[in-house]
C-alpha cells in the first residue's frame, strides 16, 4: 500500500508541472491589448402602440394538443397507479382494524377474566358472609322446571 | 476515491505530454508496442482472474454465500401463539391468556445505573436501589445476561405510558408478552394445573395437553442492516392460537370439595387427602380436590407448594383401598351366580384360621352372615370365603373388569395404574405374581393399590348399571377464529363398555345402601336423598411397625334409583377410620353437587338424617395384633363437637291471611323450609313474625277456613 502511494504521488508530481506550464502560457495570452475597451450605453424608446397580435392557429392548436396529450398521460398515470394506491391504503386500514380488533379481543379477555373472578365461589362466599346470607337447607331449594317443561296440576281436574 | 481522482489526474497530465512530444525514433515505438503488449497480457490476465473468481463466487458458490447472506441480514423471530383458555362447566374460564408488555434494557447501553434506577423505579413502583443493584450486576458480569434485563413484567396502561415518556431518555424497549389468569385463584389447582416461567404447562391439564393449549408459534421476518437495525419486518406465518378446551367441572362443586375436604382433613387430624365427584354416566370429572394444594398464580411457588404441584394425590398416588374392595369381591360373588345376596356365609367367630399362615380377623364375631350383610357389616372373613370360592382367576378377571390396576386416561399427567400384580406366575421365580394366599386378602383390600379415580371409576360401574366409562376432563374442544368466533373441534370420548350384569350391580347398589342405613357408613346420609356406599380403612404399615393410622376411604352414590354422582374420600394418615373420617365429607360434597345439578329428591325432605354411628380408631394394642382389620362402630365421644350454628338468617315474614299458594311462593323465594297444617289462610305460625330462622329449621304455618 506503502508503494502504490509513493507511485500516485509521483503521478500527482508530473501533473502539478503540467499545470503549471499552463498557468504560465494563460499568463502570456491575457497581456495582449484588447481591440476596443470602452463600452457605450444608449437608451431608445419603444412603441408598441401599433403592434398587433398575429393570429397563429396552428400554434394554437399544437398547444392545445399538447395541453390534451398531457392531461391523458396524466389520467393515464393516475388511472394506472390509483388501484395500487388505494390497495396500499385500504391495506394499512385494514392493518389498523386488525389492530385495533386484537387489541379490543384483548380487552375482552380482560374482562372476562375479571369477570369470572368477582363470580368465583370464594369471592361469592366473600359476599355472602359480608351480607350474612345464608345457604338454604336442601329442604328449602324449590328448583325450577327447564324450560319447555310441563307443569300439571292435581287440583285442576 | 481521492486516491482514484489524483490517478485519472496524472493520466490526464501525462496523456497531454505525449500529445505534444514530437514523433520520434521507430525502435522507441517498438519498445513502446511491446510494452503496452505486456501491460495489457497483464491487464487481461489479471482481468481474467477476476472474471475466474467471480464466475466462482457467482455460479458455483452462489447458493453458500447466499445464504451466508441471508443468515446476516434475515432473521426469523417466533411470535408466540395466544394459548388457549380452559373454561369450566359453566362456560367461565378457569384459565385465560391475556396479551401484555414488558419493559426490558441492554444493561450495557445504561451510562449511569444510580439515574436510571432513580427515575425508572418510582415510575414502575420498584425500588430503584434493587434495580440499579441488577443492573451494576449484570454489566460487571456477576450473574445473569449482561446484555439483556427484564425491567418489568406485564405492564399495566399508565405503567407503560410513563416508560414511554422515559423512553426518550433511556434505551427501555417493549416485547410483547403475555400473561396467563387463574380467575378462581387456588380452585381447581390440581385439575387446571399451572404453566412455568417460559410458558410451559407443568401440571394439571396445562402439562397434559399443553401441546394442544400452546397452539403453533407465528414466524416474523425481519431485514436487518449491517449494524443489525432492523428497516423492515412481516409475518411470514401467522401464529395459530392454542386450542380452547372446556372441562367437566363444575366451579360450585370443586370449591365446596376442596372446602369440605380441608374441613375433614382438620377434623381428623389428617395429612393429606383427596376428593372426586364423577358423573358415573359418562365418565364426566365434576371435582378433583386435593390436598395440600397450590396456587397457580404464583410464579415462584414455595417449596412446599412446588411438591403439591406435582403431587396429584387423586391420580398420581395409589393407596390400599381396604374395605372399599370388598364391594368387587361381593359383586364378583353374585354376577357369577356362586352367591346371592341372601347366601349364608360362616363367619367363624372373628377368627379364620388359616393352614400355615396368620388367622384372618373379624372385628366383631360374627356367626352366620349373608352376603349382603357381610358387606354392611364389613367382615373380612365372609369376603376371604367369597374369594375362596370363586378363586383367584375370577378375582383377578373381575379386578380387571372394574379397572383396577390400569389406567384410567385421565386427562392429567403422570396418571398411576395403581398396583395389582399379575395374578399368573412366569415361572417358578416369578415374585412379583400372585401367592396361593393372595387372593383371600386382595379379597378385603391387602396386596392392591389404586387411585381415587380409579376407585371412582370401579364404582361408577356399581351405579350405572355395570357399564365401563372413562373418567374425562374435557367435554368440548374448539379453535378460536381470528374474528372472535369459536369453531368446535372433533373431541373423541370412548363410549361406555358393558363389563356386568345390570341386575348384579341394582343388587349391590341396594346392599350398599344398606350400609349407610345401617351399617358403617351411617355418617354419609344425606338428608332429602338416597343414597349408597362403602367404608374403606388401610391400616398403615412403617418401619416394621403396624401404626395406629390408616388411609381411611369413603366410596358413594346417590341418589340410589338412579344416581347421578359418584364420590370418592380418602384421607390419608388419619387416626380415624372411613365411617368416621370420610363419610361427613362424603355426606357434605354430595349434599353440595346434587344441588348444584338440581337433583330432585328422593326422600321425605322432612325425614330425618339417622344419627351417624362413629367409628374410632382401634388401640394400638388391639390393631398391632390384628393386622386385618374391618370397619368398627365408634363411640360418639371420640367425634368433635358439632359447631353450633350462628343465629344468622332471614328474618320470619307475616304470613297471617295468606293463601296456601302465596305463602309458599313467598317463603321459597326466601329460602324458607315451611310445615303447613290445614287449608284455607294462614292463621298462625312460629316462629313469629321478624324473629330471625336459624338455619334448618321449618316454619310452622297454621291453616283455617274463614269463619
Amino acid at each position: 500500500m506503502k508503494s502504490l502511494d509513493a507511485l500516485l504521488d509521483w503521478f500527482a508530481a508530473g501533473k502539478e508541472a503540467a499545470e503549471a506550464r499552463g498557468r504560465r502560457e494563460l499568463h502570456e495570452a491575457r497581456l495582449r491589448a484588447l481591440p476596443r475597451e470602452e463600452i457605450f450605453l444608449y437608451l431608445k424608446p419603444i412603441d408598441n402602440t401599433r403592434v398587433r397580435c398575429l393570429e397563429a392557429r396552428h400554434e394554437l392548436a399544437s398547444s392545445a394538443a399538447a395541453s390534451l396529450v398531457t392531461l391523458a398521460l396524466v389520467i393515464g398515470l393516475i388511472a394506472a397507479l390509483a388501484p395500487s394506491s388505494v390497495v396500499l391504503l385500504c391495506s394499512h386500514r385494514i392493518e389498523e382494524l386488525k389492530q385495533e380488533r386484537d387489541a379490543l379481543l384483548n380487552r375482552q379477555r380482560i374482562a372476562i377474566s375479571r369477570e369470572a373472578e368477582l363470580v368465583s365461589p370464594p369471592k361469592l362466599d366473600e359476599y355472602s358472609a359480608e351480607k350474612h346470607f345464608i345457604a338454604p337447607p336442601p329442604q328449602a331449594l324449590v328448583f325450577v322446571p327447564p324450560a319447555g317443561a310441563v307443569a300439571s296440576s292435581r287440583a285442576g281436574r | 476515491m481521492r486516491v482514484w481522482k489524483r490517478f485519472a489526474g496524472v493520466e490526464r497530465a501525462a496523456g497531454g505530454a505525449r500529445a505534444r512530444r514530437p514523433r520520434g525514433a521507430g525502435a522507441d515505438a517498438g519498445f513502446s508496442r511491446s510494452r503496452a503488449q505486456v501491460v495489457a497480457v497483464i491487464v487481461f490476465g489479471g482481468a481474467a482472474l477476476v472474471l475466474m473468481r467471480l464466475i466462482t463466487l457467482q455460479v458455483f458458490q452462489h447458493e453458500y454465500y447466499a445464504e451466508r447472506a441471508r443468515n446476516q441480514h434475515v432473521r426469523i423471530v417466533e411470535v408466540p401463539a395466544l394459548r388457549g383458555t380452559v373454561f369450566a362447566r359453566d362456560g367461565y374460564p378457569l384459565a385465560i391468556s391475556v396479551r401484555t408488555e414488558s419493559a426490558i434494557v441492554n444493561p450495557e447501553e445504561i451510562a449511569d445505573p444510580d439515574f436510571f434506577a432513580s427515575v425508572t423505579g418510582p415510575a414502575l413502583g420498584m425500588d430503584p436501589a434493587e434495580i440499579a443493584r441488577e443492573l451494576k450486576r449484570r454489566r460487571s458480569n456477576e450473574g445473569g445476561s449482561r446484555r439483556y434485563y427484564r425491567l418489568a413484567r406485564h405492564l399495566t396502561e399508565d405503567a407503560r405510558e410513563r416508560l414511554r415518556l422515559l423512553q426518550r431518555t433511556f434505551p427501555i424497549h417493549f416485547v410483547p408478552d403475555a400473561r396467563r389468569d387463574y380467575p378462581n385463584g387456588a380452585i381447581g389447582a390440581h385439575v387446571v394445573g399451572a404453566i412455568d416461567a417460559e410458558g410451559k404447562g407443568n401440571a394439571g391439564i396445562e402439562q397434559k395437553l399443553n401441546d394442544e393449549l400452546a397452539g403453533t408459534p407465528g414466524k416474523l421476518e425481519v431485514r436487518a442492516g449491517a449494524r443489525q437495525d432492523s428497516f423492515s419486518s412481516w409475518f411470514r406465518e401467522e401464529s395459530v392460537p392454542g386450542v380452547n378446551l372446556t372441562l367437566s367441572v363444575d366451579r360450585v362443586i370443586q370449591y365446596d370439595a376442596e372446602r369440605f375436604l380441608l374441613e375433614g382433613i382438620q377434623a381428623s387430624r389428617a395429612e393429606s387427602g383427596t376428593v372426586v365427584v364423577m358423573d358415573p354416566a359418562n365418565g364426566e370429572i365434576l371435582a378433583l380436590a386435593n390436598y395440600p394444594s397450590f396456587d397457580p398464580r404464583r410464579e415462584t411457588p414455595t417449596r412446599e407448594e412446588a411438591a403439591a404441584r406435582h403431587s396429584n394425590i387423586a391420580v398420581q398416588i395409589p393407596c390400599e383401598p381396604g374395605s372399599v374392595m370388598k364391594m368387587i369381591t361381593v359383586t364378583m360373588g353374585i354376577d357369577t351366580g356362586l352367591f346371592r345376596p341372601e347366601s349364608v356365609i360362616y363367619c367363624e367367630n372373628g377368627v379364620f384360621p388359616r393352614p400355615g399362615r396368620r388367622p384372618i380377623h373379624d372385628v366383631h364375631r360374627y356367626g352366620s352372615l349373608d352376603v349382603s350383610q357381610v358387606l354392611v357389616k364389613s367382615s373380612n372373613i365372609g369376603v376371604a370365603k367369597i374369594s375362596l370360592a370363586a378363586g383367584p382367576v375370577r378375582l383377578y378377571e373381575y379386578l380387571k373388569k372394574f379397572g383396577i390396576g390400569d389406567k384410567t386416561g385421565i386427562e392429567l399427567p403422570a396418571e398411576s395404574p395403581g398396583i395389582l400384580r399379575p395374578q399368573a406366575c412366569r415361572d417358578s421365580r416369578d415374585r412379583n405374581c400372585w401367592t396361593p394366599s393372595s387372593h383371600e386378602y386382595i379379597a378385603f383390600g391387602h396386596e392392591v393399590s389404586a387411585t381415587a379415580v380409579q376407585l371412582a371409576r370401579a364404582v361408577s360401574i356399581i351405579a350405572n348399571g355395570g357399564m365401563l366409562v372413562r373418567p374425562h376432563l374435557v367435554t368440548r374442544r374448539s379453535r378460536p377464529a381470528p374474528d372472535g368466533r369459536e369453531i368446535p373441534l372433533p373431541l373423541e370420548i370412548e363410549p361406555p363398555k358393558r363389563v356386568l350384569r345390570a341386575e348384579t350391580a341394582f343388587t349391590i347398589r341396594r346392599i350398599m345402601e344398606r350400609v349407610v342405613l345401617e351399617g358403617t357408613g351411617k355418617a354419609a346420609a344425606i338428608p332429602g336423598y338416597s343414597a349408597g356406599g362403602k367404608t374403606g380403612s388401610a391400616q398403615i404399615f412403617e418401619n416394621g411397625r403396624w401404626l395406629n393410622r390408616h388411609n381411611s376411604s369413603f366410596v358413594g352414590f346417590a341418589p340410589v334409583a338412579n344416581p347421578r354422582i359418584v364420590v370418592v374420600v380418602t384421607l390419608n394418615r388419619t387416626p380415624l377410620l372411613g365411617g368416621a373420617a370420610a363419610a361427613p365429607v362424603f355426606r357434605k360434597v354430595a349434599e353440595t353437587a346434587l344441588r348444584v345439578l338440581q337433583v330432585p329428591m328422593d326422600r321425605p325432605e322432612t325425614a330425618g338424617q339417622p344419627a351417624p354411628e362413629e367409628e374410632r380408631a382401634p388401640a394400638p394394642e388391639v390393631s398391632s395384633s390384628t393386622v386385618l382389620l374391618a370397619e368398627i362402630p365408634a363411640s360418639p365421644a371420640e367425634e368433635p363437637a358439632a359447631a353450633l350454628p350462628a343465629l344468622v338468617g332471614p328474618r320470619v315474614p307475616d304470613f297471617r291471611g295468606k293463601p296456601l299458594a302465596a305463602v309458599l311462593r313467598e317463603a321459597a323465594a326466601l329460602g324458607m323450609p315451611v310445615e303447613t297444617l290445614g287449608r284455607g289462610l294462614a292463621r298462625a305460625q312460629a316462629p313469629a313474625p321478624g324473629a330471625i330462622l336459624p338455619p334448618g329449621v321449618p316454619v310452622r304455618i297454621r291453616f283455617g277456613v274463614a269463619p
